[in-house]
């Protein structure tokens, strides 16, 4: 694993994305998505509930595997020629679709693109809108479950690590801890430090403070502005607005599976080009 | 995973420790004879003081043919309809138990040359006197014995309205609460019936004939000639008779089937002792003295119980929760494979699981012990019902959970056994739990094959004392108390996890 010796280059692009097209069923969600992002940029996601913008993060993360197109993050390269045996998968998905929408993907694909979907998974870490900490593990062992499991480190390296990411994060006085013991900030901090401890080239957001109280969104907030100055390459589905003006190198407008518009956030807010841009940010900052 | 492979290894160690003990033979050659003690007097039961110790004068009878054979004498315990397919099975090679030799039977198994002969007895409640033989009974309700040759007898009877039942202290219940007017049943029991009970007696004369033989496999030729050399000499040398007179069995047939006249002066001192012991126990002090000498058959009995039903848990749970990763993550046919099974087992009745299990099986070569076929029985049927459970329990962790655990880099293996199982197996735990004292009160299910467990015990005694309210009581408390530290443990356990999943994070 290239890792360890991974220098962060504000000019490398480190997700590139082209022609991405995903369906589900007659439903066409994405259509045909370009996008590159650069080592330690921070990419915010916009646009309205249904357009999208979701299902195109869970696709960088293979949570969803799009039907056709060319993606390339952290050093793996996918395109759709890997997965030739689609109709085989689709019905083994129709059954055990219903439980896990997850593995669907994993059982969609033949073992050679299984196992580049698994190294991208390590090298791209995620956050969710609900935390999905797992309830029956305290905060440590939430941070030291896969270190172990997947790369076989031995306990003590992970907790060595894990207590940096969590002081990093401002839960090291958590450890011990149950889930369901702490905030809804505080889980989500916690979600951060989990997807941080498989040492991620890329962290996917997926409107990672929406579940939170204004008053606890800053706390996540300010954890993904402190890991963009520590370089760290980011993208936000969000819906706060604040937020991806703020705090991003680049905003990106999504509407009906296409982005419309992306650029500097100082540009897209005050002077949109797209008047289906201009719509949006008017509905949304009127509230 | 620690603490599965202990609780497996504790599993294994159990069971061999269970096949060993009934494996366990002497150098001696052995005599294996089989009956049901839960009959009542005169043919095998317990004894009045020591229910560990068995009584009857059948009981004599296979002791004095092992001694006469210098073998072992070794009681195996059967259910009395079993008896005859159980042969097959090879956990017993006779079978002595008031068994009628009829040309149906004949078909099936080798009889031995008779060991007792007798006839059908009406009985009829005391207040009936117009009731004087069988011709009597034109239109009136006739209760006797399942297949016996006096149903036989009272089909042929004309007018005569035939109630058959399983065993005779049913038929004898139907006639004292007035649903039956008069019984025939063979002599013995008739007369042991009506020593003590003043409600019934005995009218007519002798009807017809019958006679009682041991059964063996048709295969079996040496083992024949050995029990019938060894059943004459027990007849030339006085033992037979002595046997029979002391259970004041001895008749006008059998002086002269056996052509011996000569009178002994042993009298009936087993008979004596059965009737004295109905006598007694009339106080209140005596029947609590009575109640209090089956506790330690109980004790035995709630012990077997107990083991039995927490061996068949714990197949229980391993094999439901095998079933349910089967059905959940199985490709198409090991899933479909794990439905059938699940709903097979779920739509039909535990007890005819078990006697399938038990009796079939050995049919196609696959034979196990009793207790071994109880367990399996019970922990088979369990397994579907926990299987659904697990299903429940996987299917109820959120499918956030997987797509964390994937998303950090897990395997769907990996997800499943870190992430899933563990939050699925908390969820399940108290339906486990409660299905577990169900599981307990199931067990007595198995009490139909031969295994002596507190159902059987409470059901020996009742058969034995005539007495289904005490024992009854008895053996129901008994489960209560059995069952109770695990409803306690249910809520418990209920209560802990549902404050781990108030929130879901």
């Amino acid at each position: 694993m290239d890792t360890k010796n991974f220098i962060p280059d504000k000019s490398e692009v480190v997700v590139s994305v082209k022609g991405i097209n995903k369906s589900f069923g007659d439903n066409h969600i994405l259509k045909g998505i370009d996008l590159d992002v650069k080592t330690g940029e921070l990419v915010s996601i916009i646009g309205r509930s249904g357009c999208g913008k979701t299902t195109f993060l869970r696709c960088l993360n293979c949570l969803e595997i799009f039907d056709s197109g060319l993606m390339r993050i952290a050093g793996i390269t996918l395109n759709k020629l890997h997965n030739k045996s689609t109709n085989k998968g689709s019905r083994l998905q129709s059954r055990s679709g219903r439980f896990f929408k997850g593995f669907k993907a994993v059982q969609n694909t033949d073992e050679d693109f299984q196992k580049k979907v698994r190294t991208l998974r390590v090298r791209v870490g995620m956050v969710f809108q609900s935390f999905n900490l797992f309830p029956h593990l305290t905060v440590m062992d939430n941070l030291i479950k896969a270190p172990t499991v997947v790369k076989k480190e031995t306990k003590e390296e992970a907790r060595t690590r894990a207590i940096k990411l969590l002081e990093k994060v401002g839960m090291d006085e958590f450890v011990d801890r149950y889930p369901h013991e702490l905030s809804g900030g505080q889980a989500q901090r916690v979600a951060i430090a989990r997807a941080l401890s498989m040492n991620p080239q890329v962290m996917l957001y997926d409107e990672p403070t929406s579940a939170l109280d204004p008053e606890l969104e800053q706390e996540v907030m300010q954890v993904m502005e402190n890991l963009n100055k520590e370089g760290m390459t980011q993208i936000v589905v969000t819906h706060a607005m604040h937020f991806a003006r703020g705090a991003s190198d680049k905003v990106v407008y999504l509407e009906d599976g296409k982005i419309i518009e992306a650029g500097h956030p100082d540009v897209l807010f005050k002077d949109p080009k797209d008047p289906r841009t201009r719509e949006f940010l008017k509905t949304i900052l009127h509230d | 995973m620690n603490k599965k492979y202990t609780v497996s290894i504790l599993f294994l160690i159990a069971a061999l420790f269970i096949s060993m003990s009934l494996d366990l033979k002497s150098e001696k050659k052995v005599l294996r004879w089989a009956a049901d003690n839960e009959g009542s007097a005169p043919f095998i039961n317990q004894d009045y003081d020591d229910a560990t110790k068995l009584i009857g004068f059948e009981k004599e009878i296979a002791d004095a043919l092992a001694e006469e054979l210098g073998w072992e004498s070794q009681f195996v315990y059967n259910s009395w309809d079993g008896l005859i397919p159980g042969l097959s099975r090879d956990d017993y090679d006779i079978a002595i138990n008031g068994l009628e030799i009829t040309e149906d039977r004949a078909a099936v198994v080798t009889f031995s040359d008779p060991y007792f002969l007798t006839y059908e007895q009406l009985v009829v409640p005391v207040s009936d006197t117009s009731t004087k033989c069988l011709n009597d009974v034109f239109g009136k309700k006739c209760g006797t014995l399942k297949g016996s040759v006096a149903e036989r007898f009272l089909i042929a009877t004309p007018g005569a309205i035939v109630k058959s039942y399983d065993n005779e202290l049913t038929a004898f219940q139907e006639m004292q609460m007035g649903r039956l007017d008069a019984v025939l049943i063979d002599h013995p029991i008739a007369l042991y019936f009506c020593s003590w009970n003043k409600k019934a007696k005995m009218v007519g004369l002798p009807i017809g004939e019958v006679s009682y033989g041991i059964v063996l496999r048709k295969t079996d030729t040496k083992l024949i000639a050995d029990i019938n050399r060894a059943l004459a000499a027990i007849v030339k040398n006085g033992k037979l008779r002595i046997i029979l007179e002391r259970w004041n069995l001895w008749n006008y047939m059998l002086v002269s089937h056996f052509d011996d006249p000569n009178p002994s002066s042993v009298g009936h001192p087993a008979f004596k002792r059965f009737v004295e012991s109905k006598g007694g126990g009339k106080s209140f002090g005596e029947t609590v003295q009575r109640y209090i000498g089956y506790l330690p058959a109980f004790g035995q009995g709630a012990v077997v119980t107990v083991t039995l039903s927490i061996l068949s848990m714990m197949l229980a749970i391993f094999a439901g929760l095998s079933l349910a990763l089967m059905r959940v993550y199985g490709n198409r046919v090991i899933s479909r494979a794990a439905i059938i099974f699940i709903e097979t087992v779920r739509g039909t009745p535990l007890l005819i699981q078990i006697m399938i299990i038990y009796y079939a099986l050995p049919m196609i070569g696959l034979q196990m012990p009793a207790f071994f076929a109880g367990v399996i029985g019970l922990g088979l049927n369990y397994a579907a019902y926990e299987a659904e459970n697990y299903r429940a329990g996987l299917f109820s962790v959120p499918r956030g959970q997987i797509e964390a655990a994937m998303s950090l880099g897990m395997s769907k293996f990996q997800s499943l056994r870190h992430i899933i199982l563990p939050q699925a197996i908390r969820l399940v735990i108290p339906p486990v739990t409660n299905d577990y004292i169900s599981l307990l009160k199931d067990s007595s299910l198995v009490s139909l094959i031969a295994i002596t467990e507190l159902t059987k015990v409470f059901l020996s005694f009742a058969a034995r004392d005539f007495d289904f309210l005490g024992p009854g009581l008895m053996v129901a408390v008994i489960y209560l108390l059995i069952g109770l530290p695990f409803v306690k443990l249910a809520k418990i356990i209920e209560k802990r996890f549902s404050i781990d999943h108030r929130k879901t994070v």
